[in-house]
């Protein structure tokens, strides 16, 4: 086969009838080869066929569930991560609409630079209150002072809004799109939960736990 | 944009969102597609997992170009799954391949259990039926189905491509049973 099209091994590949060097050499070939990667596609397709005509579990088990979940957030790395985009000024601040009451002249941003280099900073997942809302997390210092939210792909417009006390106070928004959106909000009251909302109703909420006391 | 193609392009990109939404979309058919293989339930959550982080992480495995995502990423479960047994069981399932299909009906079953796979296969001439259970659905290889019909190799991975493909224009959207 080598720099040839893959042919039968195609429907070969795609029934686990190849050795790992020939299966090697498929998945080689089909990253650069339009037409052998459709012929790959469809012989996928017929066998996810067969396996969807077969016993096919209702839900994989939660326990499942839970190590992918797992698996896919390495807390350290992304936060990291964060951090190092603040020192580099890569952080997308124009992929929001931010309404900063607090602070709109860059001091918010320093603070935190310097709470995630010198300080320690919480951070806590956002919980689904309708099926299909976007993956969400906010970052937050532990003594309070900024948040700052972290959006997976949204379909809809979604408004951020901070809970304080009995009130809900709208502080960013996201636009729509297949990109993770972020938004940096300055606030100096103690909020108890962040909420995602469209059209008005919360989809998401993250529940905000200090660990300082309020001064 | 449709939804399956936006999770496609995260899949690729190793958006860690695509990551848990490839999850969320199609865990059952993964978990199903590994679990026909190895009949164990933690076997086959832990051959999910290794398979479903492996891709996300390389990112260049899947392009949009070849086609379902869905599709690419229960080939690749059902493979290693394949190959995890093929490792570890090898004497076992040559065993169980060469009892009769009663003894083994709860594998055959589990296949073959809807009207339009069994009237599909019955498309097959009967080579191509016979061969491709042995693959599918025993599990074999095709040295092992060579052998075990009297047949060169090169003979037999012909006829399950051919095979393969026949079943894919009968399942593919317009294809009817009365096709070919």
């Amino acid at each position: 086969m080598l720099d040839d099209h893959i042919g039968e091994n195609a429907e070969l590949y795609a029934l686990g009838q190849l050795g790992d060097l020939d299966a090697s050499r498929v998945e080689r070939h089909a990253r650069t080869c339009d037409a052998c990667a459709r012929r790959l596609g469809d012989a996928e397709a017929a066998v996810l066929h067969l396996i969807e005509s077969g016993d096919v579990a209702s839900e994989a088990p939660p326990e499942l569930d839970r190590r992918v979940r797992f698996a896919g957030q390495p807390p350290r790395a992304w936060i990291a991560a964060v951090a190092a985009a603040f020192l580099i000024g890569l952080l997308p601040w124009g992929v929001t609409t931010l309404r900063n009451p607090t602070d709109a002249s860059g001091s918010s941003q320093q603070l935190a630079m310097n709470a995630m280099l010198a300080g320690h900073f919480l951070h806590t997942p956002f919980a689904a209150v309708i099926p299909g809302a976007p993956n969400a997390k906010v970052i937050y210092p532990r003594e309070g002072g900024w948040l700052y939210v972290l959006v997976g792909a949204a379909s809809q417009p979604i408004e951020v809004a901070a809970v304080v006390g009995n009130q809900r106070m709208p502080i960013a928004s996201i636009s729509p799109g297949a990109a993770t959106r972020a938004a940096f909000v300055a606030i100096p009251q103690r909020v108890s939960a962040v909420q995602l909302l469209e059209n008005g109703a919360p989809i998401a909420t993250a529940r905000i736990v200090y660990a300082s006391p309020a001064p | 944009m449709d939804e399956e193609l936006v999770l496609a392009r995260g899949f690729v990109n190793r958006q860690a969102w695509a990551y848990e939404a490839a999850y969320r979309a199609h865990g059952n058919v993964l978990y199903s597609a590994a679990l026909q293989v190895l009949r164990n339930p933690n076997d086959a959550a832990d051959c999910v997992q290794d398979v479903l982080l492996r891709l996300w992480r390389r990112g260049d495995a899947y392009r949009v170009e070849r086609g379902s995502l869905r599709a690419f990423l229960a080939v690749c479960v059902r493979n290693e799954a394949l190959s995890r047994l093929r490792k570890t069981h090898t004497r076992e399932r040559l065993v169980q391949t060469l009892q009769p299909a009663s003894d083994t009906g709860d594998i055959a079953t589990g296949v073959v259990n809807r009207e339009s796979i069994r009237g599909a296969l019955e498309l097959l001439t009967e080579k191509q039926r016979e061969t491709i259970e042995l693959a599918y659905m025993r599990h074999m290889t095709h040295e092992e189905i060579a052998s075990a019909l009297g047949e060169p190799a090169g003979t037999v991975k012909s006829r399950l491509s051919s095979a393969l493909r026949k079943l894919r224009e009968v399942f593919a959207p317009g294809g009817t049973l009365d096709a070919g």
